[in-house]
Parts: structure tokens; sequence; C-alpha cells
């Protein structure tokens, strides 16, 4: 539990026995790597659904639903649970756009992911995939000669965000500035630096909406400003949800999962050399190594009272939809814990339901040209024993550093 | 019952008894067939359930809905969401491919 969290009162609905200490909270931490032992205990351990106090940084209760049937009952049902309102940074500087479209709902919600989801195809990603990976190969050569590398500082944090710049146009000599902004919307502890660089980020985008609606090019914003829902153009307000939702949604997530893989092969040299002698299945790979380390653990807002497999949920309370829990659920997975290859089963690491990550065809596809290249351009490597590996648990489970080594 | 054959991308085909009413997506979940992850359980939101239609059968079905389209334009010819595809006695019978990649 971080320091200055504070314990809220708890509300008279909840019962007593189902109140649980949950280890993964916001702004824990942890040496160890929750994938191999914490995540499964507490499948071995928790009742399906309980209510964990403190959770989110600062204070903050919410219920945590463990089985992957469970949670994916509650994506669905967005009669009693919500997405709405939820908007952090928005709110930090005062302002009323929301993500879009993870954050609204109903038929508008609809109706703009109905219009986004052909720029996020894999048809049209295809034409991206040469930029891509000589974007990951520019990266990897600046250090594949050096022996020893953080490989999530030197690669898997600086590859998302060039390819969120060349989305937006941007140059890449931008890409500490972005580096910055990024750990201050989602890392760093000072909340005047989070909203800070959410003003930061906001400002960008409104400055580049000018610059695109005079002189439009073929990037995400360019798109943005152009393109009409309902038949009128976007409000100035939806292109900064949606742009807010690109910066936010696609740089650290990737950065999570790309840490995690990277790190995973390194300690497992057996299917680091299976995959370098068979490239063809490094997509089989990725789509097993997203399903293991899942660690997005976002929450949604119950709106209407129901009793959900015996547990009242109440108007106002928060349920973690915990994809790190229901993706190694050991009821849908045998030996959840362990990552193999042909394995090839569905997960809910993108979520499920209408909220389903939009991003995911992009993800996939960085993170499979990620791991080609790196696997062909660095020779075997393993992890850094020597130094201490801190993984930051709570919302994003994340390592903050990925120390490898090789023979040079 | 109505009846679907579905061939997985490695290339196995196993013919299934669906209830009525069901999406074949449902029935490829139910009986685990590989490479179909129809992660958003039929919301149409993802597009991991991508399968190609057999040319005799793609014809008769309904035509997609916007959203569906959104989501598989530009994909090979004759592919549908499975989540989309319900089995009735009008789709007995009905052969389908699970796509060689959903992405």
């Amino acid at each position: 539990m971080s320091a200055n969290a504070t314990v809220s009162e708890r509300p008279s609905h909840i019962p007593e026995d189902l109140v649980m200490v949950y280890p993964f909270t916001s702004g824990a931490l942890t040496l160890h790597n929750p994938f191999k032992k914490a995540v499964h205990d507490i499948h071995k351990h928790y009742p399906p659904i309980f209510y964990a106090e403190d959770v989110y940084h600062g204070g903050g209760s919410a219920w945590i639903i463990r089985r992957q049937e469970d949670l994916k009952e509650i994506y669905a049902d967005t009669e009693h649970f919500s997405n709405h309102g939820r908007s952090v940074h928005a709110g930090l500087l005062g302002e009323s756009w929301v993500t879009l479209p993870s954050n609204l709902e109903g038929e508008i919600h609809d109706k703009f992911r109905m219009i986004l989801n052909p720029i996020f195809s894999p048809v049209a990603l295809r034409k991206l995939e040469p930029d891509v990976a000589k974007l990951a190969q520019d990266l990897v050569d600046k250090f594949k000669t050096k022996g020893a590398v953080d490989i999530k500082a030197a690669f898997c944090v600086p590859f998302p965000v060039s390819i969120v710049l060349n989305l937006l146009d941007l140059p890449l000599d931008r890409m500490d500035e972005f580096m910055h902004w990024e750990f201050g919307l989602l890392h760093d502890p000072n909340l005047d630096h989070t909203r800070e660089a959410a003003a930061n980020v906001v400002a960008m985008f409104r400055e580049l909406m000018k610059v695109r609606r005079a002189n439009p090019g073929e990037d995400l914003v360019s798109w943005a400003v152009t393109a009409e829902v309902d038949g009128r153009p976007w409000t100035d307000d939806e292109i900064v949800g949606f742009c807010f939702n690109l910066f936010i949604g696609g740089l650290d997530t990737v950065t999570t999962n790309l840490s995690w893989f990277l790190r995973h092969l390194a300690e497992h040299p057996d299917q680091q050399a299976y995959l370098r002698e068979n490239p063809k299945k490094i997509p089989d790979a990725v789509q097993e190594l997203l399903r293991l380390y899942s660690s997005v653990n976002a929450s949604k807002n119950c709106i209407k009272e129901v009793t959900f497999k015996g547990v009242t949920f109440m108007p106002g309370d928060k349920i973690m939809t915990s994809t790190t829990l229901g993706s190694n659920d050991p009821e849908v997975y045998d030996h959840p814990e362990e990552a193999r290859f042909d394995r090839r089963a569905t997960a809910v690491t993108f979520g499920s339901g209408v909220h389903h990550c939009l991003g995911h065809f992009l993800a996939r596809r960085e993170l499979t040209i990620g791991l080609e290249t790196v696997l062909r351009e660095l020779p075997p490597f393993t992890l850094d024993t020597s130094q201490e590996i801190v993984v930051d648990l709570g919302g994003i489970m994340q390592p903050r550093t990925v120390p490898i080594v090789w023979a040079v | 019952m109505p009846s679907v054959t579905i061939t997985d991308p490695d290339g196995v085909s196993q013919v299934f008894t669906a209830e009525d009413g069901e999406a074949v997506m449902q029935v490829a979940v139910r009986n685990k067939v590989e490479g179909l992850y129809a992660e958003c359980g039929g919301s149409q939101t993802c597009g991991t359930c991508k399968v190609t239609v057999d040319p005799d059968w793609f014809d008769r079905l309904p035509p997609p809905g916007e959203n569906e389209v959104s989501l598989i334009d530009g994909c090979p010819p004759n592919t549908r969401l499975s989540c989309q595809i319900r089995m009735s006695a009008a789709t007995d019978g009905i052969v389908v491919r699970v796509a060689d990649s959903q992405y």
C-alpha cells in the first residue's frame, strides 16, 4: 500500500466477509514478477468477487472480479455498468472533453466507433508497416553492439512513441518531450506534474488542429479535423478527446506488453531459441504472451443496482475490470502461469464488449514487429540478474526496467 | 437442429450442431475452434471472429450492417464476422473457414 493512501469509509452494503486485502493497488511496488505467482495465488485463495479497499492512489475502493466469464458479462452489460464520465485528465484541467471513444456510451459511441474502426483496421495498418519496421530497426541499431542494455528504456518506451509521432506526422526529434509527457500523465506520483503534462498534451493537440485545418496532410489529426459524425464535423473537444486517447492508449500499454515479453524471452532461453528458429510463430507467441501478461486493470462504474452472482452492486460502486486476473483464470486455462505458444487461446487482454480496445490491431502489429526485430538483430540474450527489477502494480502492471545482456 | 461446417486455419474441418438462433461465432467458441478469438463477445467491435463463407452460401446471407462493414472492409472476398451469421433452417449446412489471420 502506498504511504499516502487514505482509508475510505466502507458503504453499508459491502459484506464483511467479501472484503479482502488486494496486493495490486496503485502506488504499490514489488521486486517479484507478479505474473509468476501472486496473480495465480489470488485465483487459488480469493472468492470470485471480492471488495478491496483503497486500491486507487489516494484512496478509493472497488469490487474485483476474478473470473473471466463474470468479467465478460460485466463488459457486455451496459445497462448496469458504464465507462461514462471518467476522463480524469480533463477533470484535472477543469475541462469537459471525454476520451473518445472509450468513455462515450450508447448511440454516439457506436457512431464514433464505426467511423474509427477502418482507421485502425489491419488493412489500413498494413500501409504503415514499412515505417514501423524501420523505426524498430533504427532503435535497435543504436544499442545492438553494446552487449547490455535496459531494453525497456532503449526500445519498449521509444518504439510506440515513435509510431504515435508518425501517426500524427510530428518529427521524431520530439520523442524526449513526448516521453516526458507520457511519464507525467501516467507514472509521476506528483499530481501537479500530471496536470502540467495533460495541459501540454492538450495544448499541442489544439495547436495541431489549427495547423492541420489550414494545411491538411495524411496524419490522424488531419483526418479527424475533416471527419464527420452524424452528418456534422467533429467538435474541437471531440478531436481533443480522440487524440488524447491515442496518446494515452497508444504509448504506455504497448511499452508494458513489450517489456514483459522481452523479459519473458530473456528468462526463457528455450522459447527464445524456438522463436528465432520459427519466426512465423511470433504472432502465436504474441497472442499467448498478451494473455499471460495482461496488465491493464481499468474500472467501470455501476450505474444501476444489480445483484450479480449473489453480490449486490450499488450505483456509484467501482468495478475493477482486471484483465490480469481474467486472462489468467484457471477455470479457463490449463496452467495459466505457463506461456504455451501453441495455446492460441482467446483472452480479455483488450477487454471485451463495445469498448474492446480500438487499437488492438495496431498494438499486435507493433508487438509482432518489435519481437521480430529484436530477435533478428540481437544474439541470444538473458536477463541481467545482478540488477533488481522494480515492478509497478495497480492500474498498469509494469516493470520499471528490463536489463538484458548478450555476448558481443 | 441446424449444422455448420467450420474449417480452422490448419485446414481441419469439423461439423457442429447449433442451437436455432445461435451465431456461428458462438458455435466455434463453444467447441474451441482454433484461430477464432471473438474477443468482444459479439459486440461488433473487435473483428477477431472473421471467417470466409463458402461462395455458394455467401450470397444467401443477409448483407452485413454498417458496423460489420467497418470491420471487414478490405478483407478477402466473402469475409464475414461469424458473430453476425445466425444459425437457422435457412443456414443449415453452411460452410465457413476461419480467416488465416484475424489481424
